[in-house]
């Protein structure tokens, strides 16, 4: 009897020793100490003893339940750690090597995206152009004042008799006449994203920097479809709640010229400590000039266009909550300020 | 251009209620932009950002007119102040012999004035100054600025005793003509800016931009002549630019002040010197008028006013639009079409000029925000240019997420970086006004600004980066050819680096088999010698990699030229039926002898038989090298005896063409 209590009590801690999971220990646990199991059974066959024997064998079987319900207790606890029913989800993850695209091209994926679903189409043109293309096509001879707003590198390289110097050119603005003269005839629909250089470098500026420009040539195109197409980017660039807003410019290439101005991110418009009037200044816009839709060859008595150009840096530096004040970071190439993009 | 106007300054020349807020905010929708309101000793200043275009706007009285149009669109009653002049009574003679050349200027105004006292100005004239920008001098200075900024024509004053010929002659200047202007800097003339002489060869003004110190009031000046003069615009713009001087008279007469203003402006500032200086008129008022610019009359199609602005607008609102402004309107019908003829007032006759320019003007004081918002209907184009954008951008994002970190580097170069190009600095296109001596040069590779990048990450355990930009590559007598290019550097390994390229190629669903890499020996710079590849595909060359830069730790480069990549990239595989065949995969190790080629030769076993599928390198020890071959049949699964002649012939080829052994038995 002696034995066969040791027996079964060896027997049931080696199970559970050896349980691999919480249902097994479970199990192990009816079949010994269960209504039926087997330490039940044994006290069935006590009431033959006597006495002394019945206490003795009590005793016993009271230890081997006692070390039976610890050891369960015990692997319980660990069963988790070691079966399947347990996952440490707090564990530090192993992240694939990250790369990142430069937030200028995250912005320029954006935009042309934005303006793809309204039908434009990307363009590439010159960086290095001639004086015609950037500047006297676009209705600004050589020597006018309107040339000031430009900064303008120039290139050690002779004249072109016809086309005059090279440079590098200040703005997008020189796709406009090149993209007239490549389309041949109305409908265009072009956005043209490039590097731009102008001879100035402080924290609003860089002397190289990226605009986009989008030039719409068609019969009846007017202010309003300007106003359309600027509220369409707004909306989809910073939220649906952006506005935008044109006032009075003046550029010699556009008649009338606007100034574009978008609602602050920040205050919603408002007017806030960030924007001041409730409005950001990002570039220009206008109907394109009677000249400078001759200067491309398309005839103003039947078409109409407008025109806006933009800085990738300013549009992108507006963002809401990114507050970046500095584009000079944009080119700075400290791999920890762009691993954060 | 901006400028400064204080409120109650302009209240002067305007009649209205309106809150400086409000006059911000409707002036900036309509007009030129005031950028801000300071305060100044808690009065509001307006600092207005006025365009080029608009010169006749740079004054208090610009502003008003300016804001007298536009405040009654917004139910603000405004009107423009009438401006009370005094009249000159004497009829004494200048005794000043002028010699215009009417070619050189269009207007002379002139007036002797006596016994002048010069102390400082009164306090609410400097006060004004000051709020303005400029700085008190004395009362004579001070009131040429202050008739200036109020009616917007700069004004002149001389010493009248120390034009000692009594004789202004208007002439260019030859080069090399010295003058020494009023703040006591001296400039050596360029040729060809106006001038005035004393009539015996002796520069005594810079007119239109500064006076000169021969002729300027000093301390002691007892008599002074007021003087304006309209030198053509162009010559000013000339000489102020060459000349470097930036002056606000040449900043306004640079941009064709008209002349007609010119006579309100004077007689502004003899009224001022009578109040100020206690002088008296010691002359009648000259002017030298030769001929009043024609002032051009625009026809404006009703029509074109509809096709820019997209609404119907009555008749009498466009007209009220421009009289408002200053033009003379007259309506007509010609052919049943409706027309305007606008006349433009003389200080925008060199602005309004074209119909689409009177558009504008009734376009901005409707106002832009009220018309509507709509997106183009006309038809989308479909002549799309040659450059395929979208997989330009899948490249870029292959390598962003394969880890690799996208910069963006400046296009011009130092001397220095240019000249670790490959290329003699010679070749470079050069700019002519660098801005710092970082940037002279269009690069031609862009492998050395991301050498420097790496030199400046030094904190950066490894480095992997890339870009896609152009290089310039000058052409004789045309524009250089830019020339899109992908570069990756890293300082980690080589192989990562080569693995990016063969990634990169089978994403673009290029075979194996359709390009190869071909070591050169000579190298190519900034690729060293025997330490370089190039790429082709047939026999294009997509570019080249390898070891460059001169550093200690090893760097790696992948330069593609993105063009042709494009050109032969494909935007989907051609499919192979999946086979279900088992393969036999087997290794082999050669010993090889030093500097072999590993990839040729794999490619040479990959060469022995058809049923080769595949060569992998699994292990390298030393000199011996681990094949993996892979073999598979078409149609049934291969036997052991029919890959031993194979591997027999591996064996032998290797020893034959590379002198590798075999390691072990076949």
């Amino acid at each position: 009897m002696r034995e066969k209590i040791m027996n079964i009590k060896n027997e049931a801690l080696a199970q559970i020793m050896g349980a691999a999971g919480k249902e097994e220990l479970e199990r192990i646990r009816q079949d010994y100490l269960g209504r039926r199991g087997k330490v039940n059974q044994i006290l069935k066959n006590m009431a033959s003893l006597n006495e002394e024997e019945k206490r003795e064998m009590g005793r016993l079987v009271n230890e081997a339940k006692v070390a039976m319900v610890q050891a369960l207790e015990r692997e319980g606890k660990q069963a988790g750690a070691k079966g399947e029913g347990w996952l440490d989800v707090t564990w530090p993850g192993k992240k694939p090597t990250m790369g990142r695209l430069h937030p200028i091209s995250q912005a320029i994926e954006e935009i042309a995206r934005i303006f793809e679903r309204l039908g434009f189409y990307r363009v590439r043109y010159p960086e290095v152009d001639w004086d015609w293309y950037v500047f006297e096509s676009l209705n600004m001879p050589p020597g006018h004042p309107a040339r000031d707003e430009w900064e303008t590198f120039f290139i050690e390289a002779p004249k072109n008799a016809r086309l005059g110097e090279m440079v590098l050119s200040t703005h997008t603005s020189n796709g406009q006449v090149r993209e007239m003269e490549r389309a041949r005839k109305p409908p265009i629909r072009m956005l043209n994203i490039a590097k731009c250089y102008r001879r100035q470098q402080d924290v609003t500026h860089t002397a190289m920097f990226h605009q986009f420009e989008g030039l719409v040539i068609d019969k009846g195109i007017n202010i309003q479809h300007l106003k359309g197409t600027l509220d369409y980017f707004a909306r989809k660039f910073y939220g649906a709640g952006a506005k935008s807003r044109i006032r009075p410019f003046m550029f010699k290439f556009t008649e009338p010229s606007f100034e574009v101005d978008f609602s602050c991110t920040n205050c919603g418009g408002r007017g806030c400590r960030f924007c001041k009037s409730g409005w950001h200044e990002v570039g220009g816009a206008g109907m394109v000039h009677p000249n400078v839709l001759r200067a491309g060859g398309v005839d103003p008595e039947r078409y109409t266009g407008f025109a806006f150009g933009w800085g990738v840096e300013r549009v992108y530096t507006l963002k809401p909550g990114l507050k970046l004040d500095d584009i000079r970071l944009l080119y700075g190439n400290n791999l920890e300020f762009l691993g954060q993009f | 251009m901006n400028i400064l106007i204080p409120h109650y300054w302009l209240l002067e020349h305007l009649e209205t209620k309106v809150v400086p807020k409000k006059l911000q905010e409707y002036l900036s929708l309509c007009g030129p932009t005031v950028e801000q309101i300071r305060k100044v000793e808690g009065e509001p200043i307006y600092d207005i950002e006025v365009t080029t275009n608009r010169v006749d706007s740079m004054s208090v009285r610009g502003i008003a007119r300016e804001a007298a149009a536009i405040l009654p669109e917004f139910a603000v009653k405004a009107t423009l102040a009438p401006l009370k002049l005094i009249k000159v009574s004497s009829k004494r003679d200048l005794g000043i012999k002028i010699e215009n050349n009417p070619k050189l200027c269009k207007r002379i105004l002139a007036i002797k004035l006596e016994n002048v006292k010069l102390e400082p100005s009164p306090k609410w004239l400097q006060k004004r100054l000051v709020q303005v920008g400029q700085r008190p001098l004395n009362n004579a200075i001070d009131i040429t600025n202050y008739a200036m900024w109020e009616l917007g024509h700069p004004m002149h004053v001389f010493d009248w005793d120390r034009l000692r010929e009594k004789t202004i002659v208007v002439r260019e200047a030859k080069k090399g003509e010295t003058l020494v202007t009023l703040d006591g800097k001296k400039y050596k003339l360029l040729g060809g800016e106006v001038v005035f002489d004393n009539g015996k060869g002796e520069i005594i003004d810079l007119p239109g931009i500064m006076g000169t110190k021969n002729t300027v009031v000093t301390d002691k000046t007892k008599n002074v002549l007021l003087w304006i003069e309209s030198v053509e615009a162009v010559k000013i713009r000339q000489a102020a630019m060459g000349l470097g001087i930036r002056s606000q008279a040449a900043v306004l007469n640079e941009k064709q002040v008209d002349p007609e203003l010119g006579e309100e402006a004077m007689l502004r500032g003899v009224e001022l010197f009578k109040q100020l200086t206690e002088a008296k008129e010691g002359s009648k008022l000259v002017d030298i008028y030769p001929k009043r610019a024609a002032i051009k009359t625009t026809l404006v199609p009703k029509k074109l006013i509809s096709v820019y602005l997209g609404v119907e607008m009555k008749n009498e609102r466009i007209k009220t639009i421009w009289e408002h402004l200053g033009c003379e309107v007259k309506g007509e019908k010609v052919k049943g079409e409706e027309r305007f003829v606008v006349t433009p007032p003389s200080w925008r006759a060199s602005d309004l000029m074209v119909a689409e320019d009177y558009v504008e003007e009734v376009a901005r004081i409707y106002g832009y925000h009220n018309l509507p918002s709509k997106l183009p209907v006309t038809a989308i184009p479909d002549n799309p240019s040659g450059d395929n954008f979208v997989l330009e951008a899948k490249v870029k994002q292959c390598l962003a997420d394969w880890g690799w970190q996208e910069i963006y580097t400046y296009s011009m170069v130092s001397e220095e970086l240019a000249g670790l190009s490959g290329y003699p600095v010679k070749s470079h296109l050069k700019i002519k006004n660098p801005l710092t001596s970082e940037w002279v040069y269009m690069r031609r590779s862009l492998i050395p600004s991301h050498l420097e990048v790496i030199e400046q990450n030094k904190s950066q355990k490894q480095v992997a980066i890339f870009e896609m930009a152009n290089v310039y590559q000058p052409q004789k007598g045309g524009l250089p050819k830019e020339e899109l290019q992908l570069v990756a550097v890293t300082n980690g390994d080589f192989k990562v680096l080569k693995g990016v390229l063969e990634a990169l190629l089978e994403r673009l669903f290029l075979k194996e088999k359709e390009w190869k890499i071909e070591p050169i020996e000579e190298g190519k710079a900034p690729f060293g010698p025997n330490q370089t590849g190039q790429v082709w595909s047939n026999r294009t060359c997509l570019g080249y990699l390898g070891r460059v830069g001169k550093t200690t730790q090893a760097t790696y480069a992948l330069q593609i030229l993105v063009g042709p990549l494009i050109k032969i990239a494909r935007t989907c595989p051609a499919y192979i039926p999946v086979r279900n065949l088992p393969p036999v995969i087997e290794d082999m190790t050669f010993t090889l002898p030093e500097k072999t080629y590993v990839g040729e030769v794999m490619k040479r076993v990959r060469a022995v038989s058809r049923l080769i599928e595949k060569v992998e390198l699994t292990k390298v020890y030393r000199q011996n090298y681990t094949f993996r071959v892979t073999y598979r049949a078409e149609k049934k699964s291969l036997a052991y005896k029919e890959i031993k002649p194979v591997r027999k012939k591996i064996a032998a080829v290797l020893e034959k063409e590379y002198f590798a052994s075999l390691v072990g038995k076949i």
